[in-house]
């Protein structure tokens, strides 16, 4: 099919439609509120009208069933119900298809259609679905809804009416304000209330002291009603509109236009209050921060609320207007919608920018040319500055990531009968597009193991002493340079002795391979390897979890597993901040550069060989009381040492160490030259280079050479694992070399 | 104690001097007992009046009892939806004619 401009809007609409459908769907299962309800019919409702429009019959016969259902859930005929949410749940899904498949002429499954209608019209009291014939349908439904609304039998007006003292006195007869009430409405209820009349001692018998609580049934406007009233001086009047017209109201807020109103102009303007209302509250509100009460408790929705004339559920839905027009302003002020490709191309521009910038700085540095070079450091500083904001244009926040969790968690732990709830902190932690675009699959994985594999059986849960429902925590937070995402559960946690024995079961490992903790976890990653007994649809197959660390290095981030038995797992996955340009540091080994991203670099120092332990061939230093293992990159690059050395390490007078640290691990890295900083655009490495650990990519120096770029979490995690066992017994004999051969 | 006699116009051009003569004839030693058999007119300050009345008696352990009542006064009862605070009384249940 050739998509025209208004159906691509359609397809693209109804994506957005959905998707507020599944939110509001998540939101009713655990608080069945009426506005709720209304935001799922009214997608439902917009969806079937504008396939209508487009002739798409289908997909108007499969969403009139949806709604139809709706429309009973809003005229309380079906309760809601978790196995009806789920329902409705699938039947978005399905919707989703259908619009999806709009392109390719796909009508969707027929078998998964007729198993919702029926599943639907299961829910459905009374009459059978029928089909509706797809426009006239649209536009009856449309004018059905007005109806309901005014027809509806249980609204009706409440007023409060407190006759003033001197009603008898000026000729007005109450009796006779029944009489016009009853012109313009029924009266479904009268209470008298007849509190304030004295006893016969204290009565004056010319004033008056009646009151009533009204039920008026009425299509009149609240000013009508209060227009009955209006010549009889002090007399208290509260007139609230019908509960069912607060939609309408609602209704009317929103039709506002955008304009910034007080909150008392905004219910006059729909009616909600009268002006001589909104001048009693004013008064009192000045009167009483005049008496110095205390201004907080003297917003004019609250009072209002107090005072009985306007319902709380109107004064939120009027605070949300104002908000949404104070937002929209800003928005509209602040905002541009920019193509991400344009940024892109801006990126790579400033890239090209600082290469050149680079190269301009170290030409000019071979002329002594002192206005060329104060150009430059002025150009320099600009650049910084550019780079800086350009990156920040492409960083967006992970919190829409992290919320498609809320629909996963609660499918899958109905699938496995598990009660389990998940709790978001840091949803405004910004990061790269490119990176939230790759990380919500692996995401999804670690999520969906948890579920699985880390969340107990309610039965299991209670009898450990842990509260039927299970927790699991999607946390993100900003640490120097990176971002990290923790996945904490408070399930069953990893059994380090179990992992290790299914691992010399798979011949991951050997018996006699000796692992610290965190390397028995880590075994998880590790490809072939799961510990399920039983392989369920939703993990279990041991064919994510490697890939989930292969995508999350590919992004140049890292994994680290922590777990407590019976206590619950934390997954921590660390992240580049971003992936396009960095603060580098440059150092030589021998003719070559080799760029660590800033962030991570913790200092640098110079060694004198006394100053270097070696214990079977293992460099170490002792640094403030830390020991710390040593690596000449050289070395480990396989390069010549050219001294004949084993390491290489401590032959010469001094020796530069830069001292490397990520995720509390540090380790010092030998190398020939510390040249600086730069700012390095990190190029990716061509496919030839994919099996090179190591190394995050590389980039062009304002020489025109190429550095390498150093991928340090990966880095310390080679180094550190294969010095384990000895870093372990050095750390045990650094008490004997503490204080005479220490750094300080 | 003897009836109150309380007769003609009921309404607010005459409530005070009502309200008057109720007080002067009761003390609250004994059930207040209203005659309304001449009552001719009345208006809501009288049916506010009785309720005042109901209420000074029932706060002093006695009771109102209105004799004779009016049709007249069994339809502004309910035209001020105060039924329920009438409704015990005696008197009220089976209304007299007006004048009997």
């Amino acid at each position: 099919m050739e998509i025209d401009e208004n159906l691509q809007i359609f397809i693209a609409e109804g994506e957005e439609l959905l998707q507020d459908m599944e939110d509001s769907l998540l939101v009713l299962e655990n608080n069945s509120d009426e506005e709720t309800l209304n935001t799922i019919f009214r997608a439902a409702h917009t969806i079937k009208g504008s396939a209508g429009l487009f002739g798409l019959d289908y997909i108007v016969e499969f969403t009139h069933v949806v709604e139809n259902v709706l429309d009973d859930m809003r005229n309380c005929l079906i309760p809601t119900s978790s196995e009806l949410i789920t329902v409705l749940m699938r039947s978005k899904d399905f919707i989703a298809v259908l619009i999806a498949g709009i392109e390719n002429d796909e009508e969707g499954d027929k078998v998964e259609r007729e198993e919702l209608i029926q599943l639907l019209t299961a829910f459905k009291t009374g009459t059978a679905v029928s089909a509706p014939t797809p426009m006239t349908e649209v536009v009856a439904d449309e004018s059905d809804d007005a109806d309901d609304e005014d027809s509806a039998q249980s609204d009706h007006y409440h007023i409060s009416l407190r006759l003033g003292v001197d009603t008898f006195r000026m000729g007005f007869n109450p009796v006779k304000l029944f009489a016009q009430l009853t012109e313009i409405g029924e009266i479904l209820e009268c209470a008298f209330i007849g509190d304030s009349i004295p006893e016969l001692a204290e009565l004056d018998a010319e004033s008056c002291y009646l009151g009533w609580e009204i039920a008026l049934k009425s299509n009149a406007k609240k000013e009508q009603i209060a227009e009955i009233f209006e010549f009889i001086d002090g007399t208290e009047l509260h007139v609230l509109p019908p509960k069912s017209h607060i939609s309408a109201y609602r209704h009317l807020i929103e039709q506002l236009p955008e304009d910034e109103l007080a909150l008392g102009q905004l219910l006059l303007q729909i009616g909600t209050l009268t002006e001589q209302e909104l001048q009693e509250i004013l008064n009192l509100q000045q009167e009483n921060l005049k008496a110095g009460k205390d201004p907080s408790t003297q917003l004019t929705g609250k009072l209002l609320v107090e005072k009985n004339m306007v319902q709380e559920e109107v004064i939120e839905e009027a605070l949300k207007k104002q908000d949404k027009v104070r937002d929209s302003k800003q928005k509209a002020l602040n905002f541009v919608k920019v193509d991400s490709s344009k940024l892109d191309r801006l990126i790579n521009l400033v890239g090209e920018l600082v290469i050149n910038g680079a190269k301009l700085d170290q030409v000019a540095g071979t002329i002594a040319h002192e206005e060329l070079n104060e150009t430059i450091e002025g150009i320099t500083m600009a650049l910084d500055d550019l780079r800086e904001i350009s990156l920040g244009l492409r960083m967006v926040p992970i919190g829409s990531t992290f919320n498609r969790f809320h629909r996963v968690i609660r499918d899958i732990s109905s699938d496995l009968q598990k009660q389990v709830k998940l709790e978001i902190y840091g949803a405004d932690t910004e990061l790269d597009k490119t990176v939230i675009e790759k990380i919500g699959d692996p995401l999804m994985h670690l999520v969906r193991n948890s579920l699985d594999h880390g969340i107990e059986s309610p039965a299991e849960r209670v009898r450990v002493g842990k509260p039927e429902e299970g927790t699991i925590t999607l946390q993100a937070k900003h640490q120097a340079g990176y971002i990290t995402i923790q996945i904490i559960d408070d399930g069953k946690g990893l059994d380090p002795d179990i992992l290790r024995q299914k691992a010399i079961e798979k011949g991951v490992i050997t018996e006699d391979q000796k692992l610290n903790k965190n390397e028995i976890f880590n075994l998880i990653l590790a490809a072939g390897f799961s510990t399920a007994e039983q392989v369920s649809n939703i993990s279990g197959r041991g064919v994510g979890m490697d890939v989930v660390r292969r995508n999350i290095e590919a992004l140049r981030g890292n994994i680290i597993i922590d777990s407590e038995t019976g206590k619950g797992t934390t997954i921590t996955v660390q992240l580049p901040l971003t992936l396009a340009i960095i603060d580098g540091f440059n150092v030589g080994i021998d003719e070559e550069s080799y760029i660590f991203p800033l962030d991570m670099v913790h200092e640098c120092i110079t060694l004198t060989p006394s100053q270097i332990q070696e214990v079977s061939h293992h460099s170490y230093i002792t640094l403030r009381e830390e020991v710390l293992p040593i690596v000449h990159l050289k070395e480990y690059f396989g390069m010549e040492t050219g001294d004949g050395s084993p390491s290489g390490i401590g032959s010469k007078e001094r020796n530069n160490l830069i001292v490397v640290k990520f995720a509390n691990q540090k380790v010092g890295l030998m190398v020939d030259e510390l040249l600086g900083e730069v700012q390095a655009v990190i190029k990716p490495m061509g496919r030839v280079f994919k099996d090179l650990n190591g190394f995050a990519g590389f980039t062009i120096l304002g020489s025109g050479l190429v550095a390498l770029v150093l991928d340090v979490p990966n880095l310390i995690k080679q180094v550190v694992g294969s010095e384990h066992q000895h870093f372990e017994s050095i750390k045990q004999k650094s008490v004997r070399v503490k204080g005479n051969q220490s750094l300080h | 104690m003897k009836p109150i006699k309380l007769s003609g116009d009921c309404s607010i051009y005459e409530i005070s001097s009502l309200h008057e003569k109720v007080m002067k004839a009761w003390k609250g030693e004994s059930p207040l007992a209203l005659d309304l058999a001449k009552v001719t007119e009345m208006d809501p300050s009288f049916i506010q009046l009785l309720i005042s009345c109901k209420q000074t008696a029932e706060n002093k352990e006695q009771s109102l009892e209105l004799l004779n009542a009016p049709e007249e006064l069994t339809h502004m009862i309910d035209a001020m939806f105060t039924s329920d605070i009438f409704s015990a009384e005696p008197g009220l249940e089976d209304p007299a004619p007006t004048g009997a």
